[in-house]
């Protein structure tokens, strides 16, 4: 069985360098990084991922912008989008629950859990959360 | 597995420190600002985008207190324009206490991954282990580091 793909998309180069060390060493993905929504619409295209990891404020497109163009284009609306937001209010997890991404997770994260967080989330909505 | 990711965020770290450092600076530009009663909007915006990434990433380093102190100063910034008014005396105290912790965090070696499950040693981010004494067992965390 092959390798499942992550793609993994924040403007900020230690999150985006932490989570790619934890989800490649403890949750035995295969990541791939982008640091904007433009760029992370673009590989979707090109790589289809099997799910993507999505940071809500970014400086050209923001993460919830980002998901709906990809759930725009029937090539790239199957694909599990999970965001990632340090915004800690309920009312603003809510607003993105209601997008219908495959769920939320806050920042900062714990390097170690992460991966389990993304699978169990993935496996809630019927994806394999397995790598 | 543990062992393998300690040393890689640690690397982390240590490379995000300036930029972290930069960030706090802006902090506490804004407090001056604010205490003076001379903040402008584009700094008051610049250092929320700062607060708002300290906040989000600190923790990640093991330094969970630094996100709070970072979220704290980033609701008091946002608070500006509400009808009661930023809280001058909460943003400044929060930002002190962000650089005093960070300031002791950057000294410390190797950084304290605790709280996370990275590394749960007790002793992390003092320059020498504790001395071990004969028929001593060694602790599971003590493993860890390794």
């Amino acid at each position: 069985m092959s390798q499942k793909r992550i793609l993994l998309v924040d403007d900020e180069d230690d999150i985006r360098e932490v989570a790619t060390i934890s989800m490649e060493a403890v949750g035995g993905w295969e990541v791939c990084g982008t640091r904007s929504g433009t760029e992370a619409i673009a590989k979707a295209l090109a790589d289809k991922p099997d799910a993507i990891l999505l940071d809500v404020m970014m400086p050209d497109i923001d993460g919830p912008t980002t998901f709906q163009r990809l759930q725009a284009d029937a090539r790239t609306r199957d694909i599990p989008v999970i965001l990632l937001t340090a915004k800690t209010q309920a009312a603003d997890r809510t607003c993105f629950e209601k997008l219908g991404v495959a769920g939320v997770l806050s920042k900062p994260f714990d390097p170690m859990s992460l991966p389990q967080q993304v699978a169990a989330l993935l496996a809630a909505t019927g994806n394999s959360g397995q790598p | 597995m543990t062992a393998e990711l300690a040393p890689a965020i640690e690397a982390i770290w240590q490379r995000s420190r300036p930029e972290i450092a930069r960030r706090i600076a802006s902090l506490e530009e804004a407090a001056a600002a604010m205490l003076g009663n001379d903040l402008s909007d584009e700094l008051r915006q610049r250092a929320q985008s700062d607060a708002h990434k300290l906040a989000g990433s600190l923790g990640m380093f093991g330094f969970e207190t630094g996100s709070d102190r970072a979220r704290e100063v980033e609701q008091a910034l946002n608070a500006r324009d509400a009808a009661i008014g930023p809280d001058v005396g909460v943003l400044a105290a929060s930002v002190r206490t962000l650089r005093v912790e960070f300031d002791v965090r950057s000294r410390r070696d190797p950084l304290p991954l605790h709280g996370q499950g990275l590394v749960a040693a007790p002793w992390a981010g003092r320059r020498r282990a504790p001395r071990r004494l004969a028929g001593d067992r060694e602790r599971p965390a003590a493993r860890r580091m390794r």
